[in-house]
C-alpha cells in the first residue's frame, strides 16, 4: 500500500548537511498495525510527517498504492490526504472554541458530507467512545485521555484507510495510554493501517510490526 | 459549513472579548465618521442637481480682463435674458432672478422680511420645485402676482387658504397670492422664499435697455440635443454685440455645476466647494483605514494563537480557499458588528452633524437605498480588512503551525503591522498638526484689526417710511442716552454693496483700472464706526451742506490713487466730482481673509440704504435696544424692528472656516481614539507574549522601569518614524493651503515640535498602562507554567 525507496531528509547547514533521515526503505502493507520507536531525535515524527504528506521536501520516491506521490499534481495530493489518512497527535489539537461535537464534524464539513449523514456518524463515534454525554462539552472540560478520544474519533470520522498517531499517549498516564491503545487495537482489528510513533515499548505490543530507528536510519524491523 | 464558521467566530469573539471590542468599536466609530460624512458629500452632491430639465440648464457668466487679470461673475443687465431668447434659437426658455436684500411682506397686523426675488416665469420650467397650488409659471406672467413657499404662507395666513389673497410688498404694493409652493428643499442654492413677478419690475419702468447695470443673474435653458460648446462658441460675444461693453465675454454655465465647481481663475472654472467635499471624502477613508488597520494588526497579531486551528483544519481537509472563506466570514461578522454600532452612533450624532455643517439634512435611514449601499459597505469593509491576516493566516504549513513555533524566531526586516502603525500615527501627526494650523489661521484672522469697532453697534435697513422721516428719526434718536452715535449708510459696515474701476481723479494713468469699494454716509461714520482718523474731517451733511460731494478714503485708497496729499483731491465717479475731506485708517468691510480693499465713502449723494446705531460701551444693551425700537416704532409702524449685530455679521464670516475647523477637529479627534485603541490592543498583545521574556530578565534582576522603557521603545520608535513622515507632508499641504489666504499666518516649527510631542504622549500614555502590566508580574507565577 505505501512503499518508500531511498527516503533522503536533511537540513542544510553552513558547512555540512545534517541528515534526519537517510536511506530510508519502507514497505507498508493495508491492515498493518506499525510502530515507530525510538530515542528523540531519531526521526520518527519527521517520517511520520512524510508518511502523512505533511512534509514534502525530501529526497527519494513515495509510492502510495500504484502512484507515486511525486508525479502527482497538488490537488490530486490534497484528495488523497483528506480521504485516505487521519492525523492523532499527542497534544490532542483539538480546536478549543468547538464542542466535542462539533471538533469530530470538522472533517466531515471539509468532505462535504450531507447532514443527516454526519450526525449517523457522529452518533455512532460518540456512542462507541462513550461520550455521548459530553457532546457538547468544549476540550478544556474534559480529562486528557477522554480529549484523545476525542482526538481518535474526529481522526476517524471521515473513515480514513491510513491513521497516523505521533505519540497518542505522550501525554496521558498508563490506564488512559491503555485505553487509547485498546482502541487502536480494535481499529486494527477492523482493518485500519495505523502507523503510530512512541517512546513506549509497552504500546509497541500492541501492534502487528515494530521498526527502531536511530539517526535516521531504520535499526532493526521485526514482526510482532 | 457556513454555520460552523460563524459558530467559530463568534466564540473567539467570546473568548478575546477586548482585542473584539477594540475592533468592533474602532470600526464602529470609524464607520460612523465615514457614514456621517458620506451623507453630507451625497448631500453636497446633490445639490440643483436633481432638476428635470438639470441637463440643459445653464447659469449665464461672464468674463473681463481688468489689469491684465480675467474676472468672472455672473450679474448681467436687465435686458440681457430677453435679448438673449431673441438672438439665439436654441434657447428654449430664460430667466431673471434678483437677489436683494430682503423685502417686508405685510397681510394684516402681520409683517416680516423675507427672501424674495423678481423672476420670469421660466425660472419654474428650469426648475422643478414641487407645486402645492395654483400654477407658477402662469403666476409669473402676471405683474400683479406672487409665488409664496408653504411656510411664508402658513406664517401670513396661518392655516386659512392663502390663494388669492393679497399681500403687501414694502407697504408700497399690493399683490395676489396666485401659487404655492412647497419650501425650497434644503439641496438647492436659492435661498427664496417669496417670488414677485418680473413684469412688475418692467411696470414699475426698473428694466430699461440700460446694459450697464448688472442687477440680476441670468438662467437659460437649451433646446433638447444642443451642444454646450457649440453654443458657447456663439455666445461668447454678445454683450459685445448687443452693448458698448466689448470687453466682455459671455459663456453658459452648467447650473448642475454650479454649486460644485464655481470658482473660477482666468476665465476658467478651477473646482470650488469640490475640493472642500473630496478633503472631507479623504479624511472620512482616512479614519476609516486605520480602524481598518487596527483590525488587520489585531488579527494578525493574534495569529499565533489561531494557527493551531488552522493546522487542525488543514489536516482535516480544509483547502486554502475554506480557511480564507472563513476568516473573511469573521472578518464581515465583526464587519457587521461594527455597523451596528456605527448605527447608533449615526443616530445619535445624526441631529448634532447637521448643527455643525448648518444644515438640515435628512436621516438617510429611512430611505431602501441606504441600505443597500450599506450592505455593500459593510462586505467591502469586511473583506478588505479580513484580507490580508486571512491570505496569511490561510498560508500556514500544518506541520509547522502544529508545532506553533510561529513567529517566534524574530525576523529583523520590517513586518507588515510596524509599517500599518507606522502609517497610522503618521495620519495621527498629519491630522493634529493640519488642525492646528487651520485654527491658527483662525485666530490669526479673527484677532485681525479690521479698522472698526464691531461692539454695540447694529444697523437696520431704510424703508420708505424711515426715508421720510430721515432726520427726525436721527435726531430722536440721539437724543436718547444711550445712544452714542448715528449714520445712515449705503451698505452695513459688514458688506461692500458695489465697486467699480471706472472712479478717475488727477494724475490717473488712464490704463489703471483698479477696483475701487463703494460705501456711503450722512455724517459721523468715523465716530458710529469706531475708525481713526489720520487727516482731514468726517462728512457731515448736517454741517456742511456740500457734504453730499464730499468723500472719506481709506489709506488703502490714497496710496492706489498715489496722493501726496489727499485732502482736496477730486475723485470723479458716476458722473459726479467728490472732493476728499479726510483720510481714515485702513477698515475691512468684506472678507477678512483678503486683502484691505481700497474703499471710498461717499456722501449722501448715495443711496443710504442702512441705518448703524452704536450704543454706549458698559450700558444695558437690552436697555437701549428697547428704547431704539421704540423710536422706529414711532416712525416705522407696523415694520418689524430687523436690526443685526456688527460683530454677530461679523463672526459669520468664519463660519465657513470655523465648520471646517470643527470638523477637522472632530475627525482628527476620531483617528486619535482609534489609533489609541489599535495600538493598546497590540501593546496588550506584546506585552502578553513577551510576559516570559519579561519575567526571566526580572529574575535576572531588571528594574521595573527599565522593563517598562523595553516595552513602550518598541512603540516610540514608530511612533517618532511616524512624526518624521507625517511633518514633510503636512508642511507641504499647509503651506499651500495658506497660501489660498491673502491675509495669513506663517508656518512655524512650533506647531510640529508640540504636535510630535502630544503624539508621543499620547502614544506612551496608551502603551505605558500595558507595559507597566507586563513589569510587574510575578515571574516565579509565569515561569512555572511554562
Amino acid at each position: 500500500m505505501i512503499q518508500l525507496k531511498e527516503i533522503d531528509k536533511y537540513i542544510e547547514s553552513r558547512f555540512q548537511r545534517i541528515f534526519l533521515l537517510k536511506g530510508i526503505h519502507l514497505e507498508i502493507k493495508e491492515g498493518e498495525f506499525l510502530t515507530l520507536m525510538g530515542p528523540s531525535g531519531a526521526g520518527k515524527s519527521t517520517l511520520l510527517n512524510i508518511l502523512g504528506l505533511l512534509d514534502e521536501e525530501y529526497e527519494g520516491d513515495y509510492f502510495f498504492g500504484e502512484k507515486n506521490i511525486r508525479s502527482m499534481k497538488e490537488r490530486e495530493r490534497s484528495s488523497l490526504h483528506k480521504s485516505e489518512f487521519g492525523y492523532i497527535f499527542q497534544a490532542y489539537h483539538l480546536i478549543d472554541e468547538l464542542t466535542v461535537y462539533e471538533n469530530i464534524e470538522t472533517p466531515l464539513l471539509y468532505r462535504k458530507v450531507s447532514s443527516s449523514e454526519r450526525k449517523s456518524i457522529i452518533a455512532e463515534l460518540l456512542d462507541r467512545f462513550n461520550m455521548v454525554a459530553k457532546k457538547d462539552l468544549f476540550p478544556a472540560q474534559l480529562s486528557g485521555g477522554q480529549q484523545q478520544l476525542v482526538g481518535i474519533a474526529r481522526a476517524i470520522a471521515g473513515r480514513p484507510r491510513v491513521l497516523l498517531a505521533d505519540e497518542p499517549t505522550g501525554n496521558l498516564h498508563s490506564a488512559q495510554a491503555k485505553e487509547i491503545m485498546e482502541v487502536f487495537q480494535e481499529l486494527h482489528r477492523e482493518g485500519t493501517t495505523i502507523i503510530q510513533a512512541t517512546h513506549a515499548r509497552e504500546n509497541a505490543d500492541y501492534g502487528s510490526r515494530l521498526i527502531n530507528l536511530l539517526d535516521g536510519k531504520i535499526e532493526s524491523d521485526e514482526k510482532i | 459549513m457556513w454555520k460552523n464558521y460563524f459558530k467559530i467566530a463568534w466564540r473567539n469573539i467570546q473568548r478575546s472579548k477586548g482585542y473584539a471590542l477594540i475592533n468592533i468599536f474602532g470600526l464602529g466609530i470609524g464607520m460612523a465618521a465615514s457614514i456621517l460624512i458620506l451623507i453630507w458629500v451625497q448631500f453636497e452632491l446633490s445639490v440643483d442637481r436633481y432638476h428635470e430639465n438639470s441637463g440643459r440648464v445653464y447659469a449665464v457668466w461672464r468674463n473681463s480682463e481688468m489689469q491684465g487679470e480675467i474676472f468672472t461673475w455672473d450679474y448681467t443687465p436687465a435686458p440681457y435674458a430677453p435679448t438673449l431668447i431673441d438672438q439665439y434659437p436654441e434657447v428654449e426658455e430664460v430667466a431673471r432672478i434678483t437677489e436683494w436684500d430682503p423685502q417686508l411682506l405685510t397681510v394684516g397686523e402681520t409683517s416680516f422680511y423675507e427672501e424674495s426675488t423678481f423672476t420670469d416665469p421660466g425660472f419654474f420650467k428650469m426648475f422643478s420645485f414641487e407645486v402645492i397650488a395654483g400654477d407658477p409659471v402662469s403666476a409669473m406672467e402676471e405683474p400683479e402676482s406672487v409665488v409664496l413657499t408653504e411656510s411664508v404662507a402658513r406664517k401670513l395666513f396661518g392655516n386659512e387658504s392663502a390663494m388669492g389673497e393679497t399681500v403687501t410688498v414694502e407697504k408700497q404694493m399690493d399683490l395676489e397670492v396666485k401659487a404655492i409652493i412647497k419650501d425650497l428643499p434644503e439641496n438647492t442654492n436659492f435661498p427664496f422664499t417669496t417670488f414677485f413677478s418680473m413684469k412688475k419690475l418692467d411696470q414699475m419702468g426698473w428694466l430699461g435697455d440700460f446694459w450697464g447695470n448688472n442687477s440680476m443673474r441670468t438662467f437659460a435653458m437649451l433646446k433638447e440635443g444642443s451642444s454646450l460648446p457649440d453654443f458657447n462658441e456663439k455666445f461668447q460675444g454678445f454683450t459685445a454685440k448687443n452693448s458698448e461693453y466689448d470687453d466682455i465675454s459671455d459663456f453658459l454655465f452648467p447650473v448642475a455645476d454650479l454649486h460644485l465647481y464655481s470658482k473660477f481663475e482666468n476665465g476658467k472654472s478651477v473646482g470650488g466647494k469640490i475640493e472642500l467635499i473630496k478633503m472631507f471624502g479623504i479624511v472620512s477613508v482616512l479614519v476609516l483605514l486605520i480602524a481598518g488597520i487596527n483590525f488587520v494588526n489585531l488579527s494578525t497579531a493574534q495569529s499565533d494563537k489561531r494557527s493551531k486551528e488552522v493546522g487542525i483544519r488543514k489536516l482535516s481537509g480544509a483547502g486554502r480557499e475554506m480557511l480564507i472563506g472563513q476568516f473573511l466570514a469573521e472578518s464581515t461578522l465583526i464587519a457587521v458588528a461594527a455597523y451596528l454600532v456605527a448605527l447608533v452612533l449615526v443616530s445619535l450624532a445624526f441631529p448634532w452633524f447637521n448643527g455643525l455643517i448648518g444644515r438640515d439634512l435628512q436621516n438617510p435611514m429611512t430611505q431602501p437605498f441606504f441600505w443597500m449601499i450599506s450592505m455593500a459597505y459593510v462586505l467591502v469593509i469586511g473583506i478588505l480588512a479580513g484580507s490580508y491576516p486571512a491570505f496569511l493566516m490561510s498560508s500556514y504549513r500544518p506541520a509547522i503551525a502544529l508545532k506553533s513555533q510561529m513567529n517566534k524566531s524574530r525576523s529583523f526586516g520590517v513586518k507588515p503591522r510596524e509599517v500599518l502603525v507606522v502609517f497610522q500615527f503618521a495620519v495621527v501627526v498629519i491630522l493634529i498638526s493640519s488642525v492646528w494650523i487651520v485654527r491658527d489661521q483662525m485666530n490669526f484672522v479673527q484677532n485681525r484689526d479690521i479698522g472698526l469697532n464691531k461692539d454695540n453697534l447694529i444697523f437696520h435697513p431704510v424703508t420708505q417710511n424711515i426715508r421720510n422721516n430721515k432726520a427726525a428719526l436721527r435726531n430722536e434718536l440721539l437724543a436718547l442716552p444711550g445712544v452714542t452715535s448715528v449714520s445712515y449708510t449705503f451698505s452695513p459696515l459688514t458688506n461692500i454693496y458695489s465697486d467699480s474701476n471706472e472712479m478717475n481723479w488727477q494724475g490717473k494713468d488712464p490704463g489703471f483700472k483698479p477696483s475701487i469699494s463703494r460705501m456711503g454716509s450722512d455724517a459721523d461714520l468715523v465716530k458710529t464706526a469706531g475708525m481713526e482718523l489720520i487727516a482731514g474731517r468726517d462728512i457731515d451733511i448736517y454741517t456742511y451742506a456740500m457734504d453730499s460731494l464730499s468723500v472719506l478714503i481709506n489709506e488703502k485708497t490714497v496710496a492706489i490713487m498715489g496722493f501726496e496729499d489727499p485732502i482736496g483731491q477730486v475723485i470723479e465717479d458716476d458722473g459726479y466730482n467728490f472732493t476728499v475731506v479726510g483720510v481714515v485708517k485702513d477698515f475691512i468691510m468684506d472678507s477678512p481673509f483678503e486683502e484691505v480693499k481700497p474703499i471710498v465713502v461717499i456722501g449722501p449723494e448715495r443711496d443710504l440704504n442702512f441705518i448703524h446705531i452704536r450704543f454706549a460701551d458698559g450700558e444695558d444693551l437690552s436697555r437701549n435696544l428697547a428704547e431704539a425700537e421704540a423710536v422706529f416704532n414711532k416712525f416705522n409702524p407696523e415694520s418689524p424692528f430687523e436690526y443685526s449685530f456688527v460683530d454677530q455679521e461679523h463672526a459669520r464670516k468664519f463660519q465657513a472656516q470655523e465648520r471646517t475647523a470643527n470638523l477637522t477637529s472632530i475627525f482628527t479627534g476620531l483617528a486619535v481614539i482609534i489609533s489609541c485603541m489599535g495600538l493598546f490592543g497590540l501593546a496588550t498583545f506584546i506585552a502578553e507574549r513577551r510576559k516570559k521574556e519579561i519575567s526571566v530578565r526580572k529574575v535576572m534582576g531588571a528594574s521595573v522601569a527599565s522593563l517598562v522603557t523595553l516595552v513602550s521603545t518598541e512603540f516610540t520608535r514608530l511612533v517618532l518614524i511616524s512624526i518624521l513622515i507625517g511633518i514633510p507632508i503636512t508642511w507641504y499641504f499647509m503651506s499651500d493651503w495658506l497660501n489660498t489666504f491673502a491675509y495669513r499666518t506663517s508656518l512655524n516649527w512650533g506647531v510640529f515640535i508640540w504636535t510630535g510631542g502630544l503624539t508621543m504622549l499620547i502614544a506612551l500614555l496608551t502603551v505605558s498602562s500595558q507595559a507597566i502590566k507586563a513589569s510587574l508580574v510575578n515571574p516565579a507565577q509565569i515561569l512555572k507554567s511554562e
